[in-house]
């Protein structure tokens, strides 16, 4: 078979014939220029095609692909239909029928879906899920409440479906119902440690409230008996973790963000819990979009920082740097400008806001250029040079 | 059915046996609502007896368990020759003390060696193992279910009811913990056990204002008596259980480690929670199938109805009506401004801005508040929150802290209910932002009174406020569509209400255009009135 295949291959006739078939019908275009040229030229491509359409040695897949080269490409179609087939498969077989080539891969199974079905995103899940799958992927975001949860839910309420709409504007309300009865908790138990009133009532009621639900069991043992600044720790951090997951009222933020710094104030007459009223009240600057003063906080508080709470607020200084360059109104930030050797804190710079207030000039940089996580701001002198044009 | 002696009736909330009474013309079946709670569905109830004083209702009011609620809200019309009371379940149970737990051991083998002696199989139970296992819920589902021939006990202590349990373990939620099974098993088919050994209302013909149980009750009672039964659904009874299903947090999704998510993302559904859900539907169709006609407010509803197994045909869309009393204020034939432009200038009074509903998280006060705010940042607004706070105080405490931490006191007033006629008479805008709606009466009040509307696009609002047929839709927009939980669409909405006093003016003349044309009290009595005509002849 492979022997026949190769020698009617050999016959060149039939491609000789169909190549001078479309070099008549060309020169019949150009040669008489009549009204009946075009379709005689028409004709001769037509004809073109009966050699290679009765060579009965090529099978045929190869005789489609052959035809498929002189009707598409005139004159050369069938040089190029030549230069195909003898490309084949090296014994001269072109492996192109399907029911012939061997096997790619086996065939899907059932668990191969059922994984891609697992591995749906959430949002595609939510949008395209069975109502029961939708729900479930709801309740799951309620039990995270975490930024990512509050975020998918947020992007639901949006939905073309008003069922998942629903859906998500209630797991919302829960959410934020939720956080309300936690806050309203915090401050009656604040209020009654700042009136001198520390009750084992007040102080399990703060600890049931700002505990989260999946803190271990002895967190909430280890809140009682809290004094007027564990209690406004304990509230301030519920008000953050709020404004950063997005669960807070973006109407309220800007007077609980008011109300968290007036906490952490309280809070911070306590040394013991001077690094996590750091901590805390740079997560909430964060929150509430203002990377300054994170970043203030941050350079306040470094210097004193335990060895714990260090590395994480260098993190959040980083973050709060970031942040500071994606924020709208600012320009190639002037917060960059801040030395790396803040990390060092041989010499502390002042804070940005006190900067501003008093006229100092940036401080300049020790080096070229800060490395922000996965990105490099330019340093000081390079960013100044941009603002003043190069000069 | 046995006879029912005093002690059972009263165990039933019913004084008097309604086996023996004199049949009432009609016998409505409520579950939670009249005349206990007022809202919606409970005002429509009381619009529909009041509306046939031609003929006789006696009502049956099923509920969680007794002293759930509270005092009757509305005065009985004359014409209800009774009103009994099923509850779901009993009296809470103290715990034993060791005399007591001796007391059930011997009654339990007592009633193990009565079964084991018995030939027969439970009907009842062969029922539930259809309804659960095999999925149907067709009339011969419900003629197992009406033999009543397992009592509570059985249920609870029983080796076949334990078959049972172990059967739906294996088929139907293999991935649950059998300790949790075991305890929802009790608690789905408890209340079902209960309504089954309520006294037969006698009358000659049932009417369920839902499906869910006091459905499954009007079911059993129509089958068992051959009387015909007509079902009425405001929202869809089994969606909304789905819904509140989805949140519920006595529901251990991780019982066990058995059913732990593969992943923190992927959908996993609890099969408890489908199981009860199931069952949920199944009421449903129970109620559809052995209902004469079904009877919906709106197309959309209509649509889920069927989705959920209600035969087409027998499905009736009966939107609800109100009365268009002499007091309400016409729209004026002419614009209130001669300038036609579109937009005028603002109007120098502020734009009285009105929430009709009870205060409750499905109303979504929340939302409502929010957008004032958005609003009031851009126009002058006198808002009022009008309904009853005294149903979920702490939502109600809650609204009125987020008017005061926005700073709205002076511009948000909580008002408490009043009656109609000084409601909408004082208001130019009504705006309602809730989760879930059927078909509100407060926009058909509103319309009533020529005053726009903003609501969200939940139950039939839509085709309230922009028209349900090309007829209706050509008489325009009676307000404005909002989505859910959307302060800035609404706000917005509120806004150009405000600032586009003829735009309200056309749309309060619509709305009043449509109530008339499609809404009207008299003409939903009428459709009623026929039902009951053909129910009442057919039995």
């Amino acid at each position: 078979m492979a022997d026949a295949t190769n020698t009617g291959r050999h016959y060149v006739a039939p491609w000789i014939a169909a190549s001078l078939a479309d070099l008549v019908g060309l020169g019949l275009l150009i040669g008489v220029q009549e009204p009946w040229t075009l379709a005689a030229a028409g004709g001769c491509h037509a004809a073109a095609l009966l050699p290679i359409a009765f060579l009965r040695r090529l099978s045929g897949s190869e005789k489609s692909l052959a035809l498929s080269f002189v009707f598409a490409m005139p004159i050369f179609g069938a040089l190029m239909a030549v230069l195909a087939l003898e490309h084949g498969d090296g014994d001269g077989n072109l492996i192109s029928d399907l029911a012939l080539a061997p096997p790619l891969a086996s065939e899907p199974v059932a668990g191969d879906f059922g994984r891609l079905a697992a591995a749906l995103p959430s949002c595609e899940a939510l949008s395209a899920g069975t109502v029961e799958e939708r729900r479930a992927i709801i309740a799951t975001l309620v039990r995270r409440a975490d930024a990512d949860a509050v975020a998918l839910l947020r992007w639901a309420l949006g939905a073309s479906d008003p069922d998942l709409a629903v859906d998500a504007a209630l797991a919302l309300e829960e959410l934020t119902a939720s956080f309300d009865a936690r806050l309203a908790a915090c401050r009656d138990a604040l209020a009654a440690a700042r009136s001198g009133d520390v009750g084992a009532g007040a102080a399990d009621t703060v600890a049931a409230a700002a505990v989260p639900a999946t803190a271990p069991p002895e967190s909430g043992a280890m809140t009682a008996g809290l004094a007027a600044s564990e209690a406004a720790l304990a509230a301030a951090e519920l008000i953050t973790h709020a404004i950063d997951v997005g669960v807070a009222d973006p109407a309220l933020v800007p007077a609980l963000a008011s109300e968290a710094r007036e906490d952490y104030a309280l809070a911070a007459a306590d040394k013991d819990q001077s690094d996590m009223v750091a901590i805390g009240r740079t997560q909430l600057e964060l929150g509430a979009l203002r990377p300054d003063t994170a970043l203030a906080c941050i350079d306040a508080a470094l210097p004193t920082a335990g060895a714990d709470a260090r590395p994480i607020l260098i993190s959040l200084r980083e973050e709060a740097l970031l942040a500071s360059h994606a924020l709208p109104w600012e320009g190639p930030s002037a917060l960059a400008s801040y030395q790396v050797r803040a990390f060092s804190h041989t010499r502390r710079p002042p804070p940005l806001t006190a900067r501003r207030r008093l006229g100092v000039p940036p401080v300049p940089a020790a080096s070229g250029s800060i490395r922000v996580g996965p990105v490099q701001v330019p340093g000081a002198a390079a960013t100044r040079k941009v603002r003043n044009g190069g000069r | 059915m046995a006879a029912v002696d005093g002690t059972a009736l009263a165990s039933f909330g019913m004084r008097d046996d309604p086996e023996n009474a004199e049949p009432a013309d009609v016998c409505l079946l409520v579950e939670g609502t009249y005349p206990f709670v007022s809202g919606g569905v409970s005002s429509w109830v009381h619009d529909v007896i009041c509306g046939h004083p031609e003929l006789t209702f006696a009502v049956l009011y099923v509920g969680s368990y007794p002293g759930a609620h509270g005092e009757p809200r509305y005065q009985l019309p004359s014409n209800v020759v009774a009103l009994h009371r099923v509850f779901c379940q009993d009296s809470a149970l103290a715990p034993l003390d060791g005399a007591g737990r001796a007391a059930l051991r011997e009654q339990i083998r007592t009633l193990r060696v009565e079964m084991d002696a018995r030939s027969a199989s439970s009907r009842v139970l062969a029922g539930l193992q259809r309804m659960h296992v095999e999925g149907e819920a067709g009339t011969d589902v419900l003629a197992a279910l009406a033999s009543n021939d397992l009592t509570l006990p059985e249920l609870l202590h029983g080796r076949p009811s334990f078959q049972l349990l172990t059967t739906i373990a294996e088929r139907v939620a293999p991935d649950a913990p059998f300790l949790d099974l075991f305890w929802h098993y009790r608690a789905i088919f408890a209340p079902v056990l209960r309504l089954l050994a309520a006294p037969t209302v006698r009358a000659r013909c049932y009417h369920a204002v839902a499906t869910g149980y006091a459905g499954l009750l009007a079911a059993l009672w129509s089958h068992r008596t051959g009387r015909p039964l007509m079902v009425t659904e405001h929202g869809i009874y089994a969606r909304e259980r789905d819904m509140e299903l989805a949140r519920a947090d006595w529901i251990r999704d991780d019982a066990g480690g058995v059913s732990e998510p593969r992943s923190t993302w992927a959908p996993r559904v609890s099969p408890l929670r489908r199981l009860w859900s199931s069952f949920f539907r199944a009421l449903s169709r129970l109620a559809y199938v052995q209902a004469r006609n079904i009877v919906t407010l709106s197309e959309a509803n209509r649509v889920k109805q069927i989705a959920d197994g209600a035969p087409p045909a027998k499905i009736e869309i009966v939107p609800n009506g109100v009365a268009l009393h002499s007091e309400a204020r016409p729209p004026r034939d002419e614009p209130p401004v001669a300038d036609q432009r579109s937009v005028i200038a603002l109007p120098a009074r502020r734009m009285r801005v009105g929430f009709v509903g009870r205060v409750v998280p499905i109303k979504d006060l929340v939302t409502f508040v929010r957008a004032c705010d958005v609003a009031l940042g851009s126009v002058d607004l006198d808002v009022r929150v009008i309904g009853p706070m005294e149903e979920d105080p702490g939502y109600a405490a809650r609204c009125r802290q987020l008017v005061a931490r926005l700073g709205r006191s002076s511009s948000i007033q909580f008002v408490g209910p009043m009656p109609p006629a000084r409601i909408y008479g004082d208001l130019d805008l009504v705006v309602l932002t809730s989760f879930s709606e059927g078909q509100p009466l407060v926009i058909l009040e509103a319309y009533a009174w020529g005053v726009p509307v903003i609501a969200t696009d939940v139950g039939a609002c839509r085709e309230m406020i922009e028209g349900r047929s090309d007829e209706d839709r050509r008489i325009g927009p009676s307000g404005i569509v909002t989505r859910v939980a959307a302060p800035k669409e609404t706000g917005a909405a509120m806004v150009r209400m405000a600032r586009d006093v003829r735009l309200r003016w056309q749309m309060g003349a619509a709305g009043h255009q449509r109530v008339t044309a499609y809404y009207q009290r008299k003409d939903m009595l009428s459709r009623y009135r026929a039902l009951y005509e053909g129910l009442i002849e057919a039995s």
